[in-house]
Protein backbone atom coordinates (compact mmCIF):
# COMPACT_ATOMS: atom_id res chain seq x y z
CA UNK A 1 0.00 0.00 0.00
CA UNK A 2 1.17 3.26 -1.03
CA UNK A 3 1.79 6.11 2.15
CA UNK A 4 -0.83 8.66 2.35
CA UNK A 5 -1.91 11.44 4.42
CA UNK A 6 -5.31 12.56 5.59
CA UNK A 7 -5.44 16.15 6.06
CA UNK A 8 -8.49 17.78 7.88
CA UNK A 9 -8.98 21.27 7.08
CA UNK A 10 -11.16 24.14 7.45
CA UNK A 11 -12.44 23.48 3.57
CA UNK A 12 -12.65 19.59 4.03
CA UNK A 13 -11.09 16.44 3.85
CA UNK A 14 -8.24 15.64 1.75
CA UNK A 15 -6.54 12.42 1.23
CA UNK A 16 -2.86 13.13 0.11
CA UNK A 17 -0.91 10.28 -1.69
CA UNK A 18 2.58 9.42 -2.88
CA UNK A 19 2.14 8.72 -6.94
CA UNK A 20 5.64 8.34 -8.75
CA UNK A 21 7.34 10.24 -5.98
CA UNK A 22 5.09 13.04 -6.00
CA UNK A 23 2.80 13.58 -3.39
CA UNK A 24 -0.57 14.72 -4.72
CA UNK A 25 -4.42 14.84 -3.57
CA UNK A 26 -5.92 11.35 -4.38
CA UNK A 27 -9.58 12.12 -3.05
CA UNK A 28 -11.18 14.84 -1.34
CA UNK A 29 -14.60 14.75 1.09
CA UNK A 30 -17.07 17.00 2.66
CA UNK A 31 -15.68 19.30 0.86
CA UNK A 32 -16.52 23.90 1.91
CA UNK A 33 -17.21 21.67 5.86
CA UNK A 34 -14.37 22.66 8.50
CA UNK A 35 -12.78 20.04 10.18
CA UNK A 36 -10.61 19.86 12.93
CA UNK A 37 -9.21 16.75 13.23
CA UNK A 38 -8.98 13.41 11.33
CA UNK A 39 -8.03 10.52 13.38
CA UNK A 40 -7.49 6.74 12.54
CA UNK A 41 -7.76 3.81 15.03
CA UNK A 42 -5.01 1.03 13.63
CA UNK A 43 -6.97 -1.37 16.06
CA UNK A 44 -10.00 -1.53 13.48
CA UNK A 45 -8.79 1.23 10.90
CA UNK A 46 -11.93 3.12 11.66
CA UNK A 47 -11.39 6.66 10.35
CA UNK A 48 -12.74 9.33 12.46
CA UNK A 49 -13.42 13.26 11.45
CA UNK A 50 -14.76 16.04 13.84
CA UNK A 51 -16.29 18.86 12.58
CA UNK A 52 -17.00 21.92 14.01
CA UNK A 53 -19.99 23.45 11.97
CA UNK A 54 -20.46 27.25 12.57
CA UNK A 55 -24.16 27.23 12.47
CA UNK A 56 -24.87 23.65 13.85
CA UNK A 57 -22.26 23.20 16.20
CA UNK A 58 -19.67 20.24 16.61
CA UNK A 59 -20.00 16.86 14.88
CA UNK A 60 -18.40 13.43 14.61
CA UNK A 61 -18.32 10.92 12.00
CA UNK A 62 -16.68 7.31 11.82
CA UNK A 63 -15.86 5.33 8.52
CA UNK A 64 -15.32 1.71 8.30
CA UNK A 65 -14.31 1.64 4.86
CA UNK A 66 -11.20 3.40 4.32
CA UNK A 67 -13.02 7.03 3.91
CA UNK A 68 -15.83 5.95 1.12
CA UNK A 69 -18.71 6.11 3.16
CA UNK A 70 -19.20 8.37 6.41
CA UNK A 71 -22.09 7.55 9.25
CA UNK A 72 -22.72 10.06 11.86
CA UNK A 73 -21.72 9.19 15.44
CA UNK A 74 -22.48 10.70 18.75
CA UNK A 75 -21.30 14.15 19.58
CA UNK A 76 -19.69 14.89 23.08
CA UNK A 77 -21.81 16.99 25.02
CA UNK A 78 -21.73 17.91 28.94
CA UNK A 79 -23.69 16.42 31.10
CA UNK A 80 -26.37 18.11 32.62
CA UNK A 81 -25.65 19.08 35.40
CA UNK A 82 -22.22 20.60 34.70
CA UNK A 83 -24.54 22.43 32.08
CA UNK A 84 -26.50 23.85 34.94
CA UNK A 85 -23.58 24.42 37.40
CA UNK A 86 -22.26 28.64 37.38
CA UNK A 87 -20.25 28.99 34.39
CA UNK A 88 -16.52 29.16 34.85
CA UNK A 89 -14.68 32.09 34.75
CA UNK A 90 -11.82 32.25 31.69
CA UNK A 91 -8.66 33.75 34.37
CA UNK A 92 -6.95 35.91 31.31
CA UNK A 93 -10.34 36.84 29.49
CA UNK A 94 -12.02 37.61 32.47
CA UNK A 95 -15.63 35.95 30.78
CA UNK A 96 -17.55 33.48 31.12
CA UNK A 97 -16.46 29.92 29.98
CA UNK A 98 -19.93 28.89 28.12
CA UNK A 99 -20.67 24.96 28.89
CA UNK A 100 -21.61 24.32 25.70
CA UNK A 101 -18.57 21.76 23.59
CA UNK A 102 -17.21 24.52 20.92
CA UNK A 103 -14.42 22.36 19.51
CA UNK A 104 -13.01 18.40 19.33
CA UNK A 105 -9.69 19.17 19.89
CA UNK A 106 -7.82 15.56 20.37
CA UNK A 107 -8.63 12.22 19.77
CA UNK A 108 -7.01 9.22 20.33
CA UNK A 109 -7.92 5.55 20.42
CA UNK A 110 -7.65 3.38 23.40
CA UNK A 111 -4.92 0.42 23.85
CA UNK A 112 -5.06 -2.82 22.18
CA UNK A 113 -6.84 -4.34 25.43
CA UNK A 114 -8.98 -1.69 25.19
CA UNK A 115 -11.31 -2.58 22.50
CA UNK A 116 -13.55 0.24 21.09
CA UNK A 117 -12.53 2.69 23.64
CA UNK A 118 -11.61 6.29 22.66
CA UNK A 119 -10.89 9.49 24.44
CA UNK A 120 -11.51 12.54 22.65
CA UNK A 121 -10.55 16.34 24.42
CA UNK A 122 -12.60 19.05 23.63
CA UNK A 123 -12.61 22.69 24.19
CA UNK A 124 -13.94 23.93 26.64
CA UNK A 125 -11.72 21.63 28.42
CA UNK A 126 -13.21 17.96 28.79
CA UNK A 127 -11.91 15.08 28.23
CA UNK A 128 -14.60 12.30 27.36
CA UNK A 129 -14.25 8.54 27.01
CA UNK A 130 -16.65 6.02 25.09
CA UNK A 131 -16.05 2.70 25.24
CA UNK A 132 -18.43 1.80 22.00
CA UNK A 133 -16.37 3.52 19.18
CA UNK A 134 -18.31 6.54 19.60
CA UNK A 135 -21.66 5.42 19.92
CA UNK A 136 -21.69 7.16 22.91
CA UNK A 137 -19.65 9.59 25.17
CA UNK A 138 -18.91 10.44 28.64
CA UNK A 139 -17.12 12.81 30.52
CA UNK A 140 -14.08 11.56 32.32
CA UNK A 141 -14.87 13.35 36.06
CA UNK A 142 -12.45 11.50 37.91
CA UNK A 143 -9.43 11.81 36.96
CA UNK A 144 -6.85 14.22 38.55
CA UNK A 145 -5.44 15.45 35.21
CA UNK A 146 -8.71 15.92 33.28
CA UNK A 147 -9.94 19.71 34.84
CA UNK A 148 -13.13 20.36 33.39
CA UNK A 149 -13.10 23.60 31.92
CA UNK A 150 -10.22 25.41 32.28
CA UNK A 151 -7.41 23.65 30.99
CA UNK A 152 -7.57 25.35 27.54
CA UNK A 153 -6.96 28.56 29.35
CA UNK A 154 -3.69 27.63 31.63
CA UNK A 155 -2.16 24.94 29.93
CA UNK A 156 -2.83 25.44 25.98
CA UNK A 157 -4.81 22.46 24.46
CA UNK A 158 -2.28 19.97 22.77
CA UNK A 159 0.36 19.52 25.17
CA UNK A 160 -2.08 19.64 28.11
CA UNK A 161 -4.43 16.96 26.02
CA UNK A 162 -2.28 14.82 25.11
CA UNK A 163 -0.76 14.20 28.94
CA UNK A 164 -4.33 13.88 29.54
CA UNK A 165 -4.86 11.01 26.89
CA UNK A 166 -1.55 9.52 28.23
CA UNK A 167 -2.38 9.58 32.25
CA UNK A 168 -5.62 8.01 31.28
CA UNK A 169 -4.32 4.75 30.80
CA UNK A 170 -3.54 3.95 27.48
CA UNK A 171 -1.36 1.17 27.04
CA UNK A 172 1.33 1.38 24.18
CA UNK B 1 -51.80 21.81 12.75
CA UNK B 2 -48.55 23.75 12.74
CA UNK B 3 -45.94 22.96 9.94
CA UNK B 4 -41.69 22.97 10.56
CA UNK B 5 -39.42 24.11 7.99
CA UNK B 6 -35.66 23.59 7.45
CA UNK B 7 -33.13 25.13 5.93
CA UNK B 8 -32.06 23.59 2.59
CA UNK B 9 -28.44 23.56 4.27
CA UNK B 10 -28.89 21.86 7.35
CA UNK B 11 -29.89 19.27 4.17
CA UNK B 12 -26.73 18.59 3.22
CA UNK B 13 -25.71 17.10 7.04
CA UNK B 14 -28.92 15.49 7.72
CA UNK B 15 -31.86 14.36 6.36
CA UNK B 16 -34.97 17.01 8.10
CA UNK B 17 -37.75 17.06 5.54
CA UNK B 18 -40.71 19.32 6.51
CA UNK B 19 -43.45 17.92 9.29
CA UNK B 20 -47.01 19.11 10.20
CA UNK B 21 -46.61 18.21 14.05
CA UNK B 22 -48.73 19.19 17.22
CA UNK B 23 -47.64 21.84 19.80
CA UNK B 24 -48.92 24.96 21.08
CA UNK B 25 -45.30 26.25 22.15
CA UNK B 26 -42.11 26.45 19.35
CA UNK B 27 -40.82 24.02 22.30
CA UNK B 28 -43.76 21.41 22.08
CA UNK B 29 -43.61 21.42 18.27
CA UNK B 30 -39.54 20.63 18.22
CA UNK B 31 -40.04 17.91 20.86
CA UNK B 32 -42.52 16.41 18.18
CA UNK B 33 -40.07 16.55 15.67
CA UNK B 34 -37.04 15.69 17.44
CA UNK B 35 -38.91 12.52 18.98
CA UNK B 36 -39.39 11.21 15.30
CA UNK B 37 -35.80 12.56 13.80
CA UNK B 38 -33.81 12.87 16.91
CA UNK B 39 -30.47 13.35 15.48
CA UNK B 40 -31.87 17.00 14.27
CA UNK B 41 -31.47 17.70 17.86
CA UNK B 42 -28.33 18.20 18.02
CA UNK B 43 -28.00 20.84 15.01
CA UNK B 44 -30.57 23.08 16.37
CA UNK B 45 -30.39 22.78 20.07
CA UNK B 46 -27.33 23.23 22.44
CA UNK B 47 -26.09 21.21 25.68
CA UNK B 48 -28.65 23.73 27.73
CA UNK B 49 -31.55 22.89 25.40
CA UNK B 50 -31.56 26.55 24.23
CA UNK B 51 -31.34 27.42 20.47
CA UNK B 52 -27.99 26.96 19.11
CA UNK B 53 -25.81 30.87 19.07
CA UNK B 54 -25.84 30.97 15.48
CA UNK B 55 -30.04 29.49 14.76
CA UNK B 56 -32.71 31.64 14.08
CA UNK B 57 -35.82 30.70 13.95
CA UNK B 58 -38.98 32.29 12.54
CA UNK B 59 -43.13 31.72 13.68
CA UNK B 60 -45.37 32.61 10.91
CA UNK B 61 -42.75 35.08 9.56
CA UNK B 62 -41.93 36.67 12.75
CA UNK B 63 -38.38 36.21 14.97
CA UNK B 64 -37.97 33.88 17.81
CA UNK B 65 -38.50 36.06 21.45
CA UNK B 66 -37.69 33.41 23.81
CA UNK B 67 -34.37 31.37 22.65
CA UNK B 68 -33.84 29.75 26.29
CA UNK B 69 -37.10 28.23 26.88
CA UNK B 70 -38.80 28.00 23.30
CA UNK B 71 -41.78 29.28 24.61
CA UNK B 72 -43.36 31.45 21.51
CA UNK B 73 -47.03 30.63 20.67
CA UNK B 74 -47.73 28.71 17.64
CA UNK B 75 -51.46 28.76 16.17
CA UNK B 76 -52.66 25.50 14.00
CA UNK B 77 -51.55 28.12 10.53
CA UNK B 78 -47.85 28.82 11.72
CA UNK B 79 -45.25 27.78 9.79
CA UNK B 80 -41.70 27.42 11.96
CA UNK B 81 -38.79 27.70 9.71
CA UNK B 82 -35.85 26.94 11.12
CA UNK B 83 -32.29 28.37 9.42
CA UNK B 84 -29.08 29.80 9.95
CA UNK B 85 -28.27 33.16 11.48
CA UNK B 86 -26.23 35.31 9.61
CA UNK B 87 -23.20 36.33 11.81
CA UNK B 88 -19.65 37.14 11.72
CA UNK B 89 -18.05 40.11 9.80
Amino acid sequence: MSQQILAATRKGLFTIAQDHGQWTIRDAAFLGDNLSLVGYDSRDSALYAAFSHGHFGIKLQRSDDGGKNWQEIAAPAYPADIVESPPLVDDFRKVPIPWSVQLIWALEPGGSDQPGTLWLGTIPGGLFRSDNRGESWELERNRECSTVGVWVCHCGPPEQQRTCLDCAGRQR
Amino acid sequence: MPRVVFTANLQRHIAAPPANVQGRTVREVLEFVFAANPAVRGYVLDESHSLRKHIVIFVAGEPLQDRVHLSDPVSEQSEIYIMQALSGG
